[in-house]
């Protein structure tokens, strides 16, 4: 267990960099840099130079690659060229935004997901079957952003329920714990409703056909066949032994959430990662790309090596490979 | 007589590119495009029908299409394709076309301008329709682009085995495991976004799940009899794993192509609502709701009816692809037969 632990921790490590050094390259080989964004006509050459000279890039490729993987090991990971901040403070302000949004978005998809599909598997091609496998497969269709867009103008600018985007101004304090924690929960109910319902439409399918091949098993004509009740059928054999898959999903819902998370936090105005990300794609600032690149990257490496992990530990038969 | 119906399918290509190359609204909207889009609606055609042809003799291709989601996918698939042909004959104004810039600015939906009109005062319906094209395009296109580049990695991955397979494999699981809009953002914003380069950056980042399927369909087939013959009648590798393995080892796959056309075209429509996607004067439906995102309220058409384009064309491709797999599962089959 602990070997296979250790090979694919060094796994992921050698993913990470690779995608590190390809986010790099990409970056650099491509026409242009962030300067060229912020300057006008006017601007003296000499000036720009300067800028190069102070942010360092005007050194050689090889050279900037090794001092900014030197910083990386040191945690250092440089200055963002457009707030004038170090990246450090970026993330870790946009950092518990995203987490907050995502796990409670993962929470809703795979608990209506889980329940939808296993219900809809159970009376196949019911009524209820039927309904919710369309359902399913038109929000699979939904282009997030507009169904956000959609939820914007029907909850908070026709019936004016939430506000539209954003956090809210209440601080947070133990003294107003309950006016923030409102003020919170109303900003955060559209995107959370949007980016759940996004995930929970594909748990649903993926569990209604586990469930499904689940059903055909011999165990189940046992348990059948020894009396047992429909519902401890269902939930104790059948959704126990379909539900191992989807130890596998969670950990690989990551970059789904994440990307998904870009979609949502650009439409609320939410202050998460994925904003700071498209800002500072649109901006070119290398720094702030490269280390968010890196902590999605090490984020959904993680989710996979959860998962990797708590499937070896429920299957034994996958840590001999 | 197969391969005799499959000439004539592929003889309808220059037929339909003679049809779009005459149609001058289009003209208008720039050349690179203009000929990608030609080129591409006259490939789907015939590819269709002549997939539809090669079919195995036992199983008819209609077969395919028995269950009611399958159908219905291919009907809404074949009619949006059908518009994007045929579009110059379906709008009712043209669609770059502005109207007066104070009477006709911001006209909800009516009988003269079925979806209403744009800031410009230019009709709505008929710049959804040409839309249609570049969706369908950028859509079908890039994954072209991507099962090329998946059947490379996945045959040879699945054919060769040894250390090349292996380290094709982990090149796999690199990119698979990335969130692939972060990839999409950073190369789209890296490069500037002329069409070409949309698809080719959607193909690019796209392989990676049907190099996986192909390995899996080829590690399959390789394992059968008739490809043992093959191997015994000495014919060269390539040529087994062009004539013998691929042709079985893909044919599975169109399901999962299917799915990836739609997934696409709500990629490439984010990239757009974005605004860096695609650049004026294309029109595509995620730059049709972005332009109407600032009016949501006093508007509420301008981002409406795009959106709901974009729906009708992913739940079509998603249905016709649920419904593909189904029938190409055996197990899933029979146990749908042993229901009803």
């Amino acid at each position: 267990m602990i070997s296979f632990f250790t090979r694919r921790l060094l796994h992921s490590v050698l993913l990470l960099w690779g995608v590190l050094t390809l986010t790099f390259g990409a970056l650099h080989i491509a026409p242009g840099d962030p300067f060229d964004l912020m300057i006008s006509p006017e601007t003296p050459p000499e000036y720009l130079e300067a800028m190069r000279e102070l942010y360092g890039l005007d050194a050689p490729l090889h050279q900037q690659y090794w001092r900014w993987i030197n910083g990386v090991v040191r945690g250092d990971l440089g200055l963002s060229l457009r707030l004038q901040r170090p990246v450090r403070d970026v993330l870790a302000d946009a950092l518990p935004y995203t987490l907050l949004l995502s796990s409670l978005s993962m929470l809703v998809h795979f608990l209506v997901g889980t329940v939808l599909g296993v219900v809809s598997a159970a009376r196949r091609a019911s009524k209820l079957d039927r309904t919710a496998t369309i359902v399913s497969v038109a929000i699979y269709s939904l282009p997030v952003f507009w169904f956000a867009l959609m939820m914007q103008l029907l909850f908070s600018y026709l019936l004016r329920w939430f506000p539209s985007g954003g956090v809210g101004d209440v601080p947070f304090g133990w003294d107003n714990l309950g006016p923030w924690f409102l003020s919170m929960a109303r900003h955060l109910f559209l995107p959370v409703l949007v980016l759940g319902t996004a995930g929970a439409a594909s748990v649903a399918r993926f569990m209604r056909a586990s469930v499904i091949d689940a059903l055909h098993q011999d165990y189940v004509r046992t348990a059948y066949g020894k009396g047992l009740p429909e519902r401890l059928v269902v939930w104790k054999h059948v959704f126990r032994n379909a539900s191992i898959p989807l130890i596998t999903l969670v950990g690989l819902s990551f970059p789904f959430l994440l990307s998904g998370s870009i979609v949502v936090e650009t439409i609320f105005s939410w202050p998460g990662l994925g904003r700071v990300m498209v800002e500072a794609i649109q901006a070119r600032d290398y720094p702030v790309i490269l280390a968010s690149t890196m902590l999605t990257g090490s984020l959904v490496v993680l989710g996979s090596l959860i998962a990797d992990v708590s499937y070896a530990l429920v299957d034994p038969r996958i840590r001999a490979r | 007589m197969k391969r005799r119906l499959t000439t004539v399918a592929l003889s309808l290509m220059p037929l339909t590119l003679v049809c779009l190359r005459g149609s001058t609204p289009w003209r208008a909207l720039g050349r690179d495009l203009d000929w990608t889009i030609a080129v591409s609606t006259a490939l789907f055609w015939p590819v269709v029908v002549a997939w539809a042809i090669i079919q195995p003799r036992t199983q008819r291709w209609w077969r395919r299409f028995e269950d009611p989601s399958a159908r219905w996918g291919l009907v809404i698939v074949v009619a949006l394709h059908l518009v994007a042909l045929l579009a110059p004959a379906l709008v009712t104004h043209s669609p770059q076309a502005q109207g007066h810039p104070v009477f006709d600015r911001y006209l909800p939906p009516s009988t003269d301008h079925w979806m209403g009109t744009d800031v410009l005062g230019r009709d709505l319906y008929s710049r959804v329709v040409y839309g249609s094209r570049v969706s369908l395009t950028i859509g079908v296109i890039s994954v072209f682009v991507s099962l090329v580049l998946g059947t490379i990695v996945g045959g040879i991955a699945g054919y060769r085995g040894g250390w090349l397979a292996s380290a094709l494999m982990r090149l796999t699981d690199m990119m698979l495991a990335f969130p692939r809009l972060v990839l999409l953002l950073l190369a789209v914003a890296l490069f500037s976004p002329s069409p070409l380069v949309i698809i080719l950056i959607l193909g690019v980042t796209g392989w990676m799940s049907l190099a996986r399927l192909v390995r899996g369909g080829v590690l399959q087939v390789i394992s059968t009899e008739y490809v043992d013959a093959a191997r015994a009648l000495g014919l060269p590798p390539h040529r087994i794993l062009i004539r013998h393995v691929l042709p079985a080892a893909l044919l599975p796959i169109i399901a999962a192509l299917a799915l990836r056309v739609g997934n696409t075209i709500l990629t490439e429509s984010f990239l757009s609502y974005l605004g860096l996607g695609l650049q004026d004067p294309v029109v595509s439906w995620g730059m049709l709701i972005r332009s109407g995102r600032q009016t949501l309220l006093s508007a509420w058409w301008l981002s409406t009816f795009p959106g709901l384009a974009i729906l009708l064309t992913v739940l079509g491709y998603n249905l016709l692809g649920d419904g593909l797999r189904d029938a190409y599962d055996p197990r899933l089959r029979s146990a749908v037969r042993s229901e009803a």
